[in-house]
């Protein structure tokens, strides 16, 4: 098959969770035998969007790179009442709504580019859903175009643009059964969908739980965290259940923290936090196997490598209960715990850390649906199936 | 004036123009785009030689005085967005009852008392 991933941002050492997908989509389609370009910009950064990289064919582990320059500089002041309001719970007009879209690295010549590899390719395969790149590069031609949408539960997907691309693509790919179910319940009307999934690659039995813990130090009962440490992803909540189950339940918790930039703590917060920074998979693993458990509390989620992740050593999560996405994996898997507030999260944290029978359970029942669920094979085998299916007949 | 406009006195763009419906509002920003209250303007100044002091100095004072504004501002826009969403809030459900009463005009609201007049 030949395809083109058309994406926002697309370079060694980009963070994020959409990023990492397309990534590992792309790179293992390519050693299937698939021709497997990525189309993108020159930004690296998604608040500033500014051309960071250079134009033109580039390569980015293995896989073929386009980058086109952004053509519409962001207008900050704009961008900051409208997030205001976003933020505020207010719903902004819809020709804000595109100008908001406008300026999340919007690049005229990437425009170009999709309309005219278009026919020259199998699918055009957009991800994730709320960008210029996907908002208004699915409209060149929707009937080439299928969409990776990687949504949750937030203000964007109601965007009544974002919402017409959606529907106007050929068809969605989903990543999770949740997100599948978040879709369908905020926008009526979805063109045919498949669901993916995504893989992870199942670590040995055996990772060096104790060599971890004496690496960074880590003493008494552990719970870990690994992702952005912003408030977006409910960081602040997860660091507030740890200090509360030292200052009010007095039991000695220590949370790891894993992830880029600095973790913004209260002082409160500062003695029960342990700052790992960017480690490497396996050291990650390591630290995620001597956790009691791994707490995400995040509400935009549409997959969660985290929860596979936690899951693929055997070690338990703790979700909020009002991500459809995680706590649905929790219910089918086994695997976790879901909380609704500060007050569950510490008596969740406390239990799996006074019964281990318990721990040990749910993290065997997590992995065995990791092994049976959640590999690359399976997804790649879906994934194509799904381009087959959804758009069969070549145009041109 | 009729006979002058008949005879072509007036250009046809500027009758055009002056026949334009008058809308008062045209223009303005939905007040969603406007919650933000931005303590820090854009400084500039028009004096074109000693203008970059100017504006260097205003800069040192703003930076002086934003622990005093910047949290007024904060709370301005605190405001701004409560009583906005209230607003929203009170729209709506405005749209809900008149949506209801103009689907059974006949039908008393729930709730309220029989008529009994004399």
């Amino acid at each position: 098959m030949k395809l083109a991933f058309v994406v926002p941002r697309f370079a060694a050492g980009v963070l994020g969770g959409a990023e990492y997908h397309v990534g590992q989509l792309a790179g293992r389609l390519r050693r299937r035998g698939h021709d497997v370009t990525v189309l993108t910009t020159c930004a690296i950064d998604h608040y500033t969007w500014e051309n960071a990289l250079p134009p033109g064919p580039d390569t980015v582990d293995g896989i073929p790179v386009r980058r086109y320059p952004v053509t519409v500089a962001r207008d900050r002041s704009l961008m900051a009442r409208l997030q205001t309001a976003i933020d505020g719970g207010l719903t902004i007009p819809p020709a804000h709504q595109e100008e908001w879209v406008r300026n999340t690295g919007h690049s005229e010549p990437l425009l170009d580019a999709i309309a005219a590899v278009a026919d020259r390719v199998d699918a055009l395969v957009f991800a994730p859903y709320l960008f210029a790149s996907t908002v208004l590069g699915a409209r060149v031609r929707p009937d080439r175009s299928l969409i990776q949408p990687l949504l949750h539960d937030e203000a964007y997907a109601r965007f009544t643009c974002v919402q017409e691309t959606l529907r106007s693509a050929a068809g969605l790919l989903w990543i999770s059964s949740g997100e599948r179910q978040v879709a369908g319940r905020l926008i009526p009307g979805l063109p045919p969908g498949r669901l993916v999934g995504a893989g992870i690659e199942l670590p040995a039995e055996y990772v060096d739980r104790q060599g971890a813990r004496r690496r960074h130090g880590l003493e008494g009962t552990v719970v870990s965290y690994a992702g952005r440490r912003e408030e977006a992803k409910n960081f602040p909540l997860v660091a507030e259940a740890v200090t509360a189950a030292n200052l009010g339940w007095r039991q000695r918790v220590t949370l790891a923290a894993m992830g880029a930039g600095p973790a913004v703590l209260p002082p409160a917060a500062r003695p029960f936090v342990r700052d790992l920074g960017v480690l490497d998979d396996d050291d990650k693993l390591g630290v995620f196997a001597a956790s009691t458990a791994v707490v995400n509390l995040s509400l935009a989620e549409s997959f969660s490598y985290v929860v596979m992740e936690a899951w693929s050593v055997g070690t338990p999560v703790i979700v909020h209960a009002g991500c459809e996405v995680t706590s649905r994996h929790c219910r089918e898997a086994g695997g976790g715990l879901w909380v609704r507030n500060v007050e569950e999260a510490v008596e969740a944290i406390l239990r799996l850390a006074a019964d281990h029978a318990l721990r040990d359970r749910l993290g065997a029942a997590g992995r065995r649906h990791v092994i049976q669920h959640v590999s690359w094979d399976a997804t790649l085998d879906r994934f194509e199936t799904a381009v087959a299916e959804l758009l069969p007949v070549r145009a041109g | 004036m009729e006979a002058k406009r008949a005879a072509g006195a007036y250009p046809t763009a500027l009758l055009e123009r002056l026949h334009t419906e008058f809308h008062p509002d045209e223009g303005l920003e939905p007040p969603e785009v406007l919650v933000l209250v931005q303590s820090a303007r854009p400084l500039r100044s028009i004096h074109p030689v000693v203008g970059g002091v100017i504006v260097f100095g205003k800069r040192v004072v703003r930076r002086l005085l934003a622990w005093y504004v910047a949290p007024i501002a904060q709370d301005q826009t605190r405001f701004n967005l409560a009583i906005l969403r209230e607003l929203r809030a009170l729209e709506q459900r405005v749209a809900r009852l008149e949506e209801r009463a103009a689907s059974s005009p006949e039908e008393p609201e729930k709730g309220s008392r029989p008529r009994t007049g004399t």
